[in-house]
């Protein structure tokens, strides 16, 4: 309950000033069964221009393993204050990670992209499993990672 | 004092410290298994023409790593896609799959964790250090019985057999002894001769 307060305190602040509207939404990531540990997620946002605007969720407790999500390291510099309170505990093989979250309506339809980073210990990291534009039209279109993700989809 | 030491330690951990060896013990096979079956470089390969090899395999090459083992693994990325493979110097092509072997993963969550995660991890690091204080203690007891470094391995096979007592004499010098067919070849003893 605390982190999904601090979730919304976050995903809140990516709202542009004047436009506070936001709305539920709820993301789903299924794992593949890929043979290996728990997998490390990094969820987050880039703007149309490509650059970082702010993260969603971080699945995994042990920051010094945070380099591995190599995009959103780069992006941050591993700075672990953009995922303080929006973190939870890796994600197994073949099991699912359902969050929902108040993201805001100027996200949407804006040119912005969702991004899921995904490493795995002892095998190939995946910067960039999943990579989808958030748009209205697009939400509940269940995608398809690259290695690690079976599928991932955003409700509203 | 040190047989007390010894016991109790030894008692508590004992389910633990069985585990922990023995899970260590099947888990060292394996780097000795990769050294084995591992595709070795031919000597002189620079890194160079093992990059260029590899280059001209995966043109999307990101990292190339050797392990101790000489096992080389490549990691690209094909138009987005990462991959990974272990590779044969030789030509630079993917010789087998980069990830894990499953028994030896599950192993090693047993060995480090016990598959509970931090709480397991707490739980070995007792077990190893419960090892070291019966390594310890167990070291001095033998030397206590045994009289000192020099009669370790010697004395260890006669200790009450038939005859000991005599052959006992005659290790002050530092002698072979053979008990029941069984022969110590001195570990420790630093002129051997026949005795007993």
């Amino acid at each position: 309950m605390k982190s999904l307060l601090a979730t919304l305190a976050l995903t809140t602040a990516l709202t542009l000033p004047g436009l506070a509207a936001a709305r539920p939404v709820t993301l789903t990531t299924t794992l593949s069964s890929y043979g290996g540990d728990g997998a490390y997620l990094a969820l987050y946002v880039t703007d149309p221009s490509g650059a970082y605007a702010g993260s969603l969720w971080m699945a995994g407790g042990k920051s010094k393993y945070y380099e591995h999500l190599t995009d959103w390291y780069r992006a941050t510099g591993g700075d672990t204050a953009q995922v303080d309170g929006i973190t939870g505990a890796s994600v197994g093989a073949g099991r699912t990670l359902e969050i929902t979250l108040d993201l805001a309506d100027a996200l949407f339809d804006a040119g912005y992209t969702l991004h899921v980073d995904a490493a795995v210990e002892d095998m190939r990291d995946s910067p960039n499993e999943v990579a989808v534009p958030l748009t209205t039209a697009g939400a509940g279109t269940p995608v398809k990672g690259r290695r690690y993700v079976s599928s991932f989809a955003y409700d509203m | 004092m040190i047989r007390a030491l010894h016991r109790w330690p030894g008692l508590l951990a004992l389910a633990l410290v069985t585990l922990l060896a023995l899970s260590g013990a099947a888990l060292s096979v394996f780097p000795a298994a990769e050294r084995l079956a591992a595709p070795q470089a031919e000597a002189g390969l620079t890194v160079a023409t093992l990059a260029e090899r590899i280059r001209a395999v995966y043109p999307g090459v990101e990292q190339i790593r050797r392990a101790p083992s000489g096992q080389i693994t490549a990691y690209w990325f094909d138009q987005g896609t990462p991959g990974a493979a272990v590779i044969d110097p030789a030509t630079g092509a993917g010789a087998g799959s980069a990830d894990p072997n499953q028994t030896e993963r599950w192993l090693t969550n047993l060995h480090r964790s016990l598959f509970l995660d931090d709480t397991g991890r707490l739980v070995m690091a007792a077990g190893a250090a419960a090892m070291l204080v019966l390594a310890l203690s167990g070291a001095a007891l033998v030397l206590r019985r045994m009289g000192g470094w020099r009669h370790w391995c010697c004395g260890a096979w006669a200790a009450g057999g038939a005859g000991s007592r005599a052959c006992a004499a005659r290790w002050r010098g530092g002698c072979m002894c053979r008990l029941r067919g069984l022969r110590c070849w001195g570990c420790c003893c630093l002129r051997p001769r026949r005795c007993g």
